[in-house]
């Protein structure tokens, strides 16, 4: 079977396998009584393993990707904001398929008024990108934001989406092909075989976005109030050629329509591009520049070089020599260069206001022993990029080649534009910004620092995943944000532990436990809330992975080698969960069940506690220990109020007529008793009576504590046990006690102490939605609102200091005490 | 800043101007807050709990206060952004009619913005709570806001969005007795809570 699939190099064999994705294995089912097996083996809900992505997770003797190669020749209109450009383009089939067309992406298309995104955007609807539109409802009128309509108005006024030649082959011949949307279709003259490759090129335009107007991923900034007459632009250009879909192995043409929301599946390969801007303009882009000579000054130059060896980044193109820059416009041209080899995509900003910064990192790589992290800025950005863009370019390739591998290209790049942030191969769109006051400086909020540390972190981070870790975008939001926002969590803490970064399970439990969400293994298009969903829950899983399921070694081990054998691959999620079993040795499918596969959330109660004694089997022991329990009991009120009244019992009053029994209690133990001990320690096996007299001897205390599963997801249930002698203890007891009755388990604690208490999860490490049911016995958890209220007093900035300190010194009231 | 009441009539469809985009939009934003309302048996009132992502809020305060403000330093503004926020939620016991909530205070905690209020229920329960949430959606009309009634697993959850208008839940979500005494007395004493910021004291 597994070779079928990939040998018998026929479309419908590969469809065949395709129908085997998608949801488990509805034919088994539990029909009779509540049992849920939350166990159940994943493999049903997984794609059949191949010999193009094995059992195991890695990339099989057979895996296979396409190679897209660019040389692109692009012009950057400024007074008309502007884009022309002509592409060739050559496409390497390494697939076992002949190829009769190529599908590409046009994703400038989106603006148009007849495209997908647009005719299929609802009206008040919940999770688009765009400015907000509100439905007619009994109380308000429909409405319509001014930012809708600012957007309306610039798409009428404004001719978008690519304007194409007719693609040609490399004979000149022209290629058949059909628009769709943002889908392109380029039936070839000749069918492309396995191992062939094919050339074709065309010529494309088309009018950039305003950023700030339209919401996009990419476009131009204005700024009006700049020196310049007419004011300069920042111009982020992404998504800005057509672009080859992926032709994969999973799904064949990945070619679902852009919707906005879910990003990116694409290609690598190799980029030649010249970009030929204004003579002032900096670029900064994918690639490494080819022709400095000719861009950058010898001064320029020769900051660079400083650069190589220098401790903090040192000024390539001063803020001096930006804001000179601002205050006028070239007439000239410059055309820059670049080159970048097994990149995914390719992008790039330009404008005359960039200041620019660069340092350079080393790493112990054979291959890439040096990385040039710069930063490209305004004087909008100003010394908060100064200081901090580039050290965040740095300090992110530090952490995540720890936990991947080495930074795989030479150029590491921040650009601050219109666009809060933005992932691309080599360069990264960031939008904080310093804020201009009334006296002409400019200061940023403690908030704006840690913004900008964040996103660059954060946007650096998508270079490894999924830029690198090359993961299908459009279909798995959370396969990159997931795994990059618990990175940048670990990132963020190792830059400043003070900082509140990373995610901790208790951010995640409001989500978990509300009813508007999605499973995690959602299209990313149609996920509700894709922060909660895509970024964080996932990120809150992976951490709980980490430090509580796996524990560090087991964890980074498995999450490197993923990374390590899908690195310049094209992982699924499949791929990754299987790595993650198989690298750690641990069954896990349980846990990508529950948090990747349902809505379910954790909440483990305890429910109830019992204890235990053994009985010795000695009669002279346990009768008297049963008479002490009893004894233990509370009097009956009856008797204790005939007691308190003085009322006398006509045995007290008639001591006289006595028998047996008033000597001698229903606990008194006799021979009889005596001789069926003895005859039960003689019948007794060897090793059955030293492990009675060793039990006896060691009198243990036995208890059985009852937890219940109310929120379905099955979970290890953390205890803290606490002593009567003040001692206390962890014992953590795996998920799988959860599979043969998945609602409720009891388990025997056995323990040389007296219990006095039970808390489950007690540093809220699960995501537990309910504290208050982890105590036993029952203890209320405070709510926010009590804690915040008995907190508030001893918080000195709550007194008002202004009012109290106009207060005149007085004479103290004379003491209730008379001295 | 609001301008929910400017219309403009086009034919039979009241097309009314209802935000502001700010000039900038920082795609780094969460753009989501989560309301919690829980009923409190120890002080009888039902307890609103709003969090809002610090980036979210940050960017919103200089619009919403008219002054430009360091949220993180500056405690006033944080009272102050902090009760503007609290004034776009409303909850009704009848429908479509605001219940006086009292205002109980904020704070800045990990990542969020924390702001408390409470409701004190009347003897007749009723049915249906009505809610309404608008708060940042003036100023980026893509926030959303998500109420949470109830506590623990078994929670029912609105989701808001700019332009939406009141909408109910049934109220035995938030299991509200027929009386409440408070019986503070009775229960044993809250356990002490572990730090409720726990990536402050993490050793990562």
């Amino acid at each position: 079977m597994k070779n079928a699939v990939v040998f018998a190099g026929r479309i419908a064999a590969l469809f065949w396998a395709l129908s085997f994705g998608g949801a488990s294995d509805a034919s088994v089912l539990q029909t009779k009584g509540d049992f849920v097996d939350k166990f159940r083996q994943l493999d049903e809900s997984l794609p059949s393993p191949n010999e193009v992505r094995t059992a195991a997770g890695e990339p099989g003797p057979a895996y296979w990707q396409q190679k897209v190669d660019y040389k692109i020749r692009a012009k950057l209109d400024e007074p008309k904001r502007r884009l022309e450009a002509s592409q060739t383009v050559t496409y390497h089939n390494r697939s076992p398929y002949t190829l009769k067309y190529l599908w590409l992406q046009l994703d400038q298309n989106i603006f148009q008024s007849d495209s997908l995104a647009s005719r299929s955007s609802a009206f008040g609807e919940i999770g688009d990108r765009n400015p907000a539109t509100r439905a007619l409802t009994p109380e308000l009128p429909a409405g319509i934001s001014l930012g809708e309509l600012r957007r309306q108005q610039w798409l009428a006024d404004n001719t978008v989406g690519f304007t194409l030649s007719e693609p040609k082959d490399s004979q000149g011949k022209a290629l058949r092909n059909i628009v769709t949307g943002t889908n392109w279709r380029i039936d070839l003259n000749k069918p492309l075989g396995p191992g062939e490759s094919i050339q074709f090129s065309v010529d494309f335009a088309f009018n950039i976005v305003d950023e700030d107007a339209v919401w996009a991923r990419s476009g131009y900034e204005h700024f009006p109030d700049d020196p310049r007459p007419g004011g300069n632009d920042i111009f982020l250009l992404a998504q800005w050629f057509p672009r080859l879909h992926a032709f994969t192995d999973y799904e064949a043409w990945t070619n679902k329509e852009f919707l906005g929301r879910g990003e990116f599946t694409l290609e690598f390969g190799d980029y030649e591009v010249s970009l030929d801007v204004p003579a002032d303009h900096i670029v900064s882009s994918t690639g490494v520049l080819g022709n400095p000579e000719q861009v950058l000054s010898a001064v320029q130059r020769e900051r660079m070089q400083q650069a190589r060896t220098a401790k903090r980044p040192v000024m390539i193109v001063t803020e001096a020599e930006a804001l000179a820059a601002e205050k006028q416009a070239s007439t000239k041209r410059k055309v820059w260069q670049f080159a970048a080899q097994n990149v995914r995509d390719f992008a790039w900003a330009s404008s005359r206001k960039f200041m620019w910064d660069a340092k350079v990192h080393k790493q112990n790589d054979a291959e890439v022993p040096e990385v040039w992290a710069m930063s490209f800025y305004p004087k909008e950005g100003g010394d908060l990029w100064k200081k901090f863009s580039t050290e965040a370019v740095v300090h992110t390739m530090d952490v995540y080649s720890r936990f991947s591998f080495n930074y795989p290209y030479p150029v590491a790049q921040s650009v601050n534009g219109p666009v809060g942030g933005m992932e691309y191969p080599m360069i990264t769109f960031n939008g904080p910004r310093t804020k201009l006051q009334k006296d002409g400086t400019r200061t940023w909020t403690l908030n704006e620092k840690r913004f900008l540390i964040g996103v660059v972190i954060h946007e650096i981070g998508h270079i490894y995943f999924p830029m690198v870790v090359n993961s299908d975008e459009r279909q798995w939001t959370w396969m990159d944000e997931g795994l990059n926002s618990f990175l940048d969590g670990v990132a963020g803490r190792e830059w400043d532990p003070k900082i509140p970064w990373g995610v901790e399970p208790r951010d995640i439990v409001g989500y978990m436990a509300s009813e508007i969400q999605e499973p995690i293994m959602t299209q990313s298009d149609s996920i509700s809330q894709l922060g909660a969903n895509a970024y964080t829950k996932p990120a809150v899983a992976l951490n709980i992975l980490r430090e509580v399921i796996l524990g560090r070694e087991k964890f980074d081990y498995a999450f490197r080698e993923f990374s390590l054998r899908w690195k310049f691959k094209r992982p699924t999620p499949a791929d990754f969960f299987r790595t993650m079993e198989e690298a750690s040795g641990v069954d896990l499918d349980w846990f990508w069940h529950g948090w990747f596969y349902t809505t379910d959330h954790v909440d483990i109660s305890v429910d109830r506690v019992w204890k235990l004694r053994l009985d010795t089997r000695n009669p002279d022991v346990d009768f008297d220990r049963r008479r002490k329990e009893e004894s233990d009991k509370p009097e009956p009120l009856f008797q204790a109020r005939e007691r308190e009244a003085g009322t006398d019992t006509w045995v007290k009053r008639n001591p006289d007529v006595q028998d047996f029994y008033d000597k001698h209690d229903r606990f008194t133990v006799t021979n009889k008793e005596r001789n069926e001990y003895r005859q039960l320690l003689e019948d007794l096996k060897p090793w059955e009576r030293a492990a009675l007299e060793r039990a006896v001897k060691e009198d243990k205390h036995y208890y059985v504590l009852q937890f219940g599963n109310l929120g379905g997801l099955v979970m290890p249930i953390l205890l803290h046990l606490k002593y009567a002698d003040g001692s206390e203890e962890r014992l953590d007891i795996p998920a799988e006690i959860w599979r043969r009755a998945p609602h409720k388990v009891a388990k025997l604690v056995v323990t040389d102490k007296e219990l006095v208490q039970v808390v489950v999860d007690p540093n809220w490490e699960t995501a537990d939605v309910d504290v208050e049911n982890n105590h036993y016995p029952r203890r209320f958890v405070k709510s926010r609102i009590e804690s915040y209220k008995e907190e508030k007093p001893t918080d000195p900035s709550q007194r008002d200091i202004m009012h109290d300190s106009t207060l005149k010194l007085e004479e103290p009231k004379p003491g209730f005490h008379k001295k | 800043m609001r301008v929910q009441s400017i219309g403009c009539r086009i034919g039979a469809l009241s097309l009314a101007l209802f935000a502001f985009a700010p000039d900038r939009v920082d795609a780094h934003q969460l753009k989501s807050a989560l309301t919690e309302v829980q009923f409190n048996p120890r002080s009888c009132a039902v307890e609103i709990v709003h969090r809002f992502h610090l980036h979210d809020v940050e960017q919103a305060a200089d619009q919403l206060l008219g002054r430009s403000v360091d949220l993180l330093n500056d405690t006033g503004a944080q009272s102050e952004l902090a009760q503007r926020l609290s004034a776009d939620f409303a909850l009704g016991s009848k429908a479509r009619q605001a219940n006086s909530l009292r205002y109980v205070g904020e704070e800045v905690e990990g990542k969020f913005l924390w702001v408390y209020q409470e409701w004190m229920p009347s003897a007749d329960v009723p049915e249906q709570l009505w809610f309404q949430h608008s708060a940042l959606q003036s100023i980026w009309p893509d926030q959303e806001n998500q109420i949470n009634l109830g506590a623990g697993s078994v929670v029912r959850s609105l989701a808001f969005r700019a332009g939406d208008s009141w909408k109910s839940l049934p109220a035995s979500a938030l299991k509200l007795p027929k009386q409440c005494d408070g019986g503070a007395a009775a229960h044993p004493a809250p356990a002490p809570n572990p730090p409720r910021n726990p990536s402050s004291t993490s050793d990562e």
